[in-house]
């Protein structure tokens, strides 16, 4: 499995925004984007709904041009290119299969448009279906289909005619639970095997996180971050996407103390005290918001019985034991199924790896509890 | 628009919008050419004749024909006879359509295809072929007549040539349209509003009266002016099933100017009747958008 | 109770069809109902009838080319209006539309005014005209809402695809509209084949119409022929609803339609 890929110097990138931005109704929603996407990389393209990715998507694919900013693929600048000349192969939301068409003749649509020999369609399809494993189906209509298989004929008709670049707008927005996680490994590795550079379009982390190798962090328009999903959950650029990724605890304290060397600050939370990561220096007394993630924080009972905190309740999640504290601050904390105690009522002390908490001056707050709900409500 | 764009792009830009503006009015000239020519320009000819101007005129604009119009006793008698008819069919239809498009909107309805197809039917079936069928029931020598000889002891002509056998004839054609516009009303009518009624203590009478009628409300008012507007301009059942002397306002404009070579008036009373159609036809579709927007804004709360 | 309405309704709309069916196989020599006796007779007397024979070829020819024009013209507009929501194709949208408000009567006479003045005699071109003003809008309703239904992102995936335009309407959009358009030839047929209130104005003698035909013999000397012909226009605007059933379900028509 091939890491990061880091852009080689001198060499231009596969896919090149420059300063994109257009309005739609009067409405800013992308504000000078740039983007850079390495030959052969899979970047996620990660935000909440409205964020503006549909209309990156259909920019790059050709179907509303950009009021300003460049459009590069290959260095080549493709502004003035009809959709059908960009040779970008596009999965769209709910499929968007030639409803008339059958399941070979869907596959075959792009092929026949390059006018390729009909000895070549034929062997191209049947590998391309084969290859999704959809061998048997060619002469069904889409509607005969279920979703998952929709789908794989929706990601086979893009793949076939080898583009230059593949854009997957929600490919797995209208699959359900159990089918999402098994569709997700056959997409990643449909995309391996076929080394053709990708952008996947999402709102849910999870499915950025498992798919791509960087991922793209877009919010009002602006992107916020790109990097690899460590990079996102680790060092978070901003108050927004440290509150999107991961649904943290949001916190809201004053600085009391600021260590430039270590770019740490000490915080008190309603007199609580503890040391967090913060970027940028901040003078005591400023009002910071606080993110840290359930599973970062540890409990212990309280020595002496008078912890600050208190339980309130806790419930079971599945992937661990969700304690809901309360005290200074409201926290959700989560400990592996196993873990015993923490009844109601009971007194605890709370404390987390420093660098695993981040701060940010509360003057970002309102983006920052834009994101904070968005990751709420997704949960 | 924006002041960013780039000069290069603005050229690429430019003829492509002149293009798509080029591919709009090529798909629509046909339609527009003869709508222009025959049906706009017909009907500006009908609105210049009816004030004494025009090809063929001599003198000036004259208010002439529409005083003839108010002035004869004969179009009184039509008009007055067009919107009597026109008001019970409108009320025999609503208490039909009513209980029909209650039916084919329940969840349970077991004929409702069959419904359906036979109380629609005659949106599309030939209007002029039903006349006869009434014609046949209701003239000399029918049963119909023989009944109504038999109670009314007159002559024996049964309802042919009646007001009422124009009403029955209209109400069968026209009562399709007052089932579709209520039954459209009820498609968005939430059925657990009439159980929430019920689970409240009303009764049946209660919730047909207090919830499930004024629901219905935009529907019904938009079949009522539908079906009035098409009753008012009437012309084939009416003259039929009317008869000689029993004329509505149709038939009148129509023998008006091919019969008895009276355009002034045929044209002063087919521009009233037009304006008020179209004045009645727009407020159903007024009445449907009001019903749709306050759909709308109860979905979204 | 409510379900008793539903029945006489049933009943009451069928009723005078069911009686011209049954009145035109009967021996009487009059127009009543119930017939004693039944025969073929009077199938007979209109087949060998010229006038009648003339009429429906009248009638069929009027009725085809109405609705092929009628569904073409419409079949453009309605891509333009689709495709195009400005408040310019809006306007030009609702001026299509309109001629379902206006009554027949005025449109017939206002069509007879201009063809007067034109000196246009009544024929086949000149009755086709007048009958593409009242069958249009219902052709445009039903292909706008046909069109209606298309998912625009197919279009878009075909482009992604590599096809032109062109390709794009002749092989994604039209292929979808196919169920429309077969509605709209139907119902304009329909609609054509069986006007009186716009015709009247426009047909002179030589170009009368089935319909016409019926309606100038019930105003002057009906006899029992009349059911016999008048079967004729109800079969087929029966076969044309049981084809538009079949195509896209009548009801759905019927909603689409709708004034």
């Amino acid at each position: 499995m091939p890491g990061v890929k880091e852009i080689p110097q001198g060499a231009p990138p596969h896919l090149e925004l420059r300063g994109v931005s257009k309005a739609l109704g009067g409405r800013t929603v992308l504000d000078h984007v740039d983007l850079e996407v390495a030959k052969g990389d899979l970047l996620g393209l990660l935000g909440p709904s409205g964020s503006g990715k549909t209309t990156m998507l259909n920019i790059i694919g050709g179907f509303l041009s950009p009021d300003s900013g460049t459009v590069r693929i290959a260095g080549q600048e493709i502004a003035g290119l009809p959709p059908h000349r960009r040779d970008i192969g596009i999965t769209f939301q709910g499929y968007a299969l030639f409803p008339h068409l059958s399941v070979f003749d869907n596959v075959a649509f792009g092929l026949k448009q390059r006018r390729a020999p009909k000895p070549d369609i034929k062997t191209r399809v049947t590998e391309m279906l084969a290859l999704l494993g959809l061998s048997g189906h060619e002469t069904k209509l889409p509607r005969a289909l279920s979703g998952g298989e929709q789908q794989r004929v929706a990601l086979a008709r893009a793949l076939v005619v080898r583009p230059r670049l593949m854009l997957l707008d929600e490919p797995l927005a209208n699959l359900d639970a159990a089918l999402r996680h098994r569709v997700r490994f056959e997409i990643r590795a449909v995309l391996r095997r076929t080394q053709v550079t990708s952008i996947f379009v999402t709102h849910d982390q999870d499915e950025a996180f498992a798919l791509c190798d960087r991922v793209a962090v877009l919010n009002q328009g602006r992107i916020q971050q790109i990097g690899t999903p460590a990079d996102l959950i680790l060092a978070p650029a901003n108050a927004f996407v440290a509150g999107f990724i991961g649904s943290p605890n949001m916190l809201t304290g004053q600085a009391i103390s600021y260590d430039e060397a270590s770019k740490r600050a000490t915080v008190a939370v309603n007199g609580f005290t503890h040391a967090v990561n913060c970027k940028t220096p901040v003078a005591p007394g400023t009002p910071l918001t606080i993110f840290v993630r359930p599973e970062e924080v540890t409990l212990s009972p309280a020595t002496s019985g008078g912890g600050p905190f208190q339980v309130k309740d806790w419930v079971y999640l599945g992937s661990g034991r969700e304690i809901w504290v309360d005290g200074p601050a409201a926290l959700r904390v989560r400990l592996p199924n196993d873990a015993e105690g923490y009844e109601r009522g009971e007194r605890v002390t709370l404390s987390w790896r420093p660098e695993r908490a981040h701060a940010f001056p509360a003057d970002a707050e309102s983006r920052a509890a834009d994101g904070h709900d968005t990751a709420q409500v997704r949960r | 628009m924006s002041g960013a764009a780039s000069p290069g792009k603005a050229a690429v830009q430019a003829p492509r919008r002149m293009t798509r503006w080029l591919i709009v009015f090529g798909l629509l000239a046909p339609a527009l050419l003869l709508y222009a020519t025959v049906y706009l320009g017909g009907m500006a000819i009908i609105g210049l004749a009816s004030f004494g101007l025009g090809p063929n005129a001599e003198g000036g604009a004259t208010l002439a024909n529409y005083r003839e119009v108010f002035a004869s006793a004969h179009i009184q008698t039509v008009v007055l006879r067009t919107l009597r008819v026109s008001a019970i069919t409108v009320i025999a239809c609503l208490v039909l359509g009513f209980p029909v498009a209650r039916y084919i909107t329940s969840p349970d309805a077991r004929w409702r295809s069959f419904v359906v197809m036979a109380v629609l039917s005659p949106l599309m079936v030939s209007a002029i072929g039903r006349v006869f069928g009434w014609i046949a029931l209701f003239g000399p020598g029918s049963w119909v007549a023989a009944q109504t000889m038999h109670f009314f002891g007159t002559r024996a002509t049964g309802l042919l040539y009646t007001e009422a056998g124009v009403v029955i004839g209209l109400t069968n054609i026209l009562l399709p349209f007052m089932v579709l516009s209520i039954a459209a009303s009820r498609a968005n009518l939430d059925e657990s509003l009439l159980k929430a009624a019920a689970s409240l203590g009303a009764t049946p009478t209660a919730v047909f009266w207090q919830v499930e009628l004024p629901l219905n409300l935009p529907g019904i008012l938009g079949g009522v002016l539908i079906v009035f507007s098409l009753s008012i301009t009437n012309f084939a059942t009416a003259a039929l099933l009317g008869g000689s002397g029993r004329d509505v306002v149709a038939y009148e404009i129509y023998s008006n100017i091919l019969t008895y070579h009276q355009p002034g008036t045929g044209t002063a009373l087919a521009i009233l009747l037009l304006v008020c159609s179209v004045a009645i036809m727009m407020l159903a579709i007024w009445v449907g958008r009001r019903a749709d927007a306050m759909q709308a804004a109860r979905a979204e709360t | 109770m409510s379900r008793v309405v539903v029945l006489f309704s049933v009943v009451f709309a069928l009723l005078p069809g069911i009686i011209v069916f049954v009145a035109s196989f009967s021996a009487g020599n009059s127009l009543a109902f119930p017939p004693r006796d039944f025969t073929l007779h009077w199938y007979g007397v209109i087949l060998r009838d010229p006038e009648f024979s003339s009429a429906l070829l009248m009638s069929v020819m009027l009725a085809g080319v109405t609705s092929v024009v009628a569904t073409a013209i419409a079949a453009l507009a309605a891509l333009a209006i689709n495709r195009y929501r400005t408040p310019m194709t809006m306007m030009i949208e609702a001026i299509l539309l309109s001629p379902m408000v206006v009554p027949h009567v005025v449109i017939g006479i206002g069509i007879l005014q201009i063809y007067i003045i034109y000196g246009l005699r009544a024929d086949l071109m000149t009755l086709t005209t007048g009958h593409l003003i009242v069958t249009i809008p219902f052709a445009l309703r039903l292909l706008l809402a046909s069109l209606a239904g298309l998912d625009r992102r197919v279009e878009m995936a075909a482009a992604s695809l590599g096809a032109t335009p062109f390709t794009v309407f002749r092989s994604i959009v039209l292929p979808q509209m196919k169920m429309g358009i077969a509605g709209a030839l139907v119902a304009a047929f329909i609609l054509s084949f069986d006007d009186v209130s716009l015709t009247i104005f426009l047909v002179q003698p030589g170009y009368t119409t089935i319909p016409i035909l019926l309606f100038n013999q019930a105003e002057n000397n009906p006899g029992p022929a009349i059911h016999a012909a008048s079967v004729v226009l109800l079969l087929a605007s029966w076969i044309a609803i049981l084809l538009i059933d079949r195509l896209m379900g009548f009801e759905r028509l019927a909603f689409a339609s709708r004034k």
